[in-house]
């Protein structure tokens, strides 16, 4: 007799782009009050973000970079109800993240001279990703046909013909689909555009 | 903010590339992990990531009738068979000889939590009340304590091991605030001043994950043992490395399904090394009320409760003659 789940985990979608989403506020305060939903979404949300952190601007090694991913979670998770400003949510995990990554590099380190040279291109690395989420999260606020087009052209690499084939779009049209999304991204990215409802 | 033309934007979306699937998975199962019923929707711990407690009303506990997730580091019923071990010695004690009779006299236990609120009909009054302050120069000081307890975890603590062991002398260090949260230098100065008062048995049903204070941890966990104080501590009820339980020289504390207070078995796979009843225990809470908890924290103190009922019959046994006794007399162990 084994113990029973409380709840159903839903599926993880294996790659693609997050669907529109509520504010970091409302997540978290769902999450606050045990809406599992909620916090796998504040998770979904913010999983490319603090894997990049933990590999690209501190280049932990694979096992490390997972340890410090789920102890950034997990802390997250304990300690949400101790945030003050719910709005601060990411700063507060990039924070946390890039704590765990320096605690991770120091214990592994002989040499703890050449830390501050390595923190010091991590944390200029931290504001090219502190756009790059800004950009993921005006892409999540997209109908899902430019999400879509964009996350595959840009972020996946694929070709007009790739796009073309899987999307039963015309290659004719693939480039000005994804202008038009383009000029929609950017209007969100510079606020002139309302978000769009969830589809 | 940058021009976002077509390349920087491409830039930018190939940054962030996706997590490992396992990885986000395993990262949105934590609530499923830390169990479903938390106390007013929260999540309690302690420095960081301790033993917390997962508690709900006994109202609530009537109306859920789904089963919950264990804490961490615990044992799955199913799993009884998978833990039976065969004790090889040709005479084995029993538990009439280990505590038959026993009330925990003259067993001094001091509870290194939240404080205690003595006048708890469950708690049955105290000796004695400290609390361990951090002042702005970074010192601790220790001070009497009336506060009683900040956050109720203390006192439920408190009640199960007076419930095992009536009569053993009961003393609060308190070192976490209203927040069930604490500072590592509290935590290890209320412990210095525990063991310096040389207890007999020191409840710890927290823990902390700052591996800064693992080190400190470690040698005062030593120099308990050492000195005859046997230090208690709970495993974290998250899947994740924290101090003190982690230590050979404390006795490790998880839990198990069972209601019965007395059953307790032997992990053959450490590192925790003893699963006492956590779940659905019904403690002792602020302003005397009762509560049904769920939580290592409540599984490590009918350990001490039953360690202080075999000090008092057998008050020379030194740590590791306690847990030696403590693993002959687990309910998984049977006579080969």
């Amino acid at each position: 007799m084994g113990s029973k789940r409380a709840f159903t985990p839903r599926p993880v979608p294996s790659r693609g782009v997050p669907a529109p989403n509520p504010t970091d506020e409302d997540l978290v305060a769902r999450c606050r009050r045990g809406d599992e939903g909620a916090w796998r979404a504040l998770v979904d949300r913010y999983s490319r973000y603090v894997f990049a952190i933990a590999t690209q601007s501190f280049r932990l090694r694979e096992h490390d970079a997972q340890d410090v991913f789920q102890e950034v979670f997990t802390r997250v998770y304990e300690h949400l109800d101790m945030l003050r400003d719910d709005t601060a949510v990411r700063p507060w995990i990039a924070q946390v993240t890039r704590r765990l990554c320096v605690d991770r590099l120091r214990a592994s380190r002989e040499d703890p001279a050449g830390d501050e040279l390595d923190l010091q291109r991590a944390d200029d690395s931290l504001e090219r990703l502190d756009e790059a989420l800004t950009v993921w999260e005006a892409l999540a606020r997209l109908p899902e046909n430019c999400r879509e087009i964009l996350d595959r052209f840009f972020s996946r690499d694929q070709s007009y013909e790739t796009i073309g084939k899987e999307l039963s779009i015309a290659p004719g049209t693939i480039a000005s689909r994804i202008s038009r999304c383009l000029e929609k991204l950017r209007d969100v990215l510079e606020g002139r555009s309302a978000p769009v409802p969830a589809s | 903010m940058p021009n976002f033309d077509a390349n920087t934007i491409g830039e930018l979306l190939r940054a962030l590339p996706a997590a490992p699937e396992p990885w986000v998975r395993r990262a949105q199962e934590i609530p499923r992990r830390a169990g479903s019923r938390r106390p007013f929707g929260r999540f309690l711990e302690a420095f960081s990531g301790p033993a917390a407690v997962l508690a709900h009303s006994a109202q609530a506990a009537e109306e859920e009738a789904e089963p919950i997730e264990l804490p961490a580091w615990s044992l799955q019923a199913g799993d009884l068979d998978r833990i039976k071990l065969r004790a090889g010695w040709p005479e084995r004690v029993d538990r009439e000889w280990a505590w038959g009779d026993a009330t925990g006299a003259g067993v001094r236990v001091c509870v290194l939590d939240s404080g205690i609120d003595a006048g708890h009909s469950l708690v049955g009054g105290i000796d004695g009340a400290v609390a361990a302050l951090v002042g702005d120069d970074g010192e601790v000081r220790i001070e009497e304590d009336s506060e009683g307890d900040l956050c109720g975890h203390g006192t439920a603590c408190a009640g199960i091991i007076r419930s095992l062991a009536p009569e053993c002398s009961l003393t609060s260090v308190r070192i976490l605030g209203s927040g069930y949260t604490g500072s590592g230098a509290a935590f290890l100065g209320g412990l210095r001043w525990a063991l310096d008062q040389r207890f007999d048995l020191i409840n710890m049903s927290l823990s902390t994950t700052k591996r800064e204070f693992g080190a400190a941890l470690h040698e005062l966990a030593d120099a308990a043992y050492f000195r005859r104080s046997l230090l208690v501590a709970s495993a974290h009820n998250m899947p994740v490395e924290s101090y003190p339980w982690r230590f050979a020289s404390v006795i490790s504390v998880g839990s198990h399904e069972d209601p019965n207070p007395f059953v307790f078995y032997y992990n053959p796979s450490p590192p925790v090394e003893f699963f006492a009843r956590g779940v659905d225990v019904n403690v002792a809470w602020l302003e005397g009320a009762q509560m049904q908890c769920t939580g290592n924290s409540f599984a490590t103190p009918h350990i001490s409760g039953i360690c202080a009922l075999i000090l008092s019959k057998h008050p020379d046994l030194r740590p590791f003659e306690l847990k030696s006794l403590l693993y002959q007399l687990s309910n998984n162990i049977v006579s080969a």
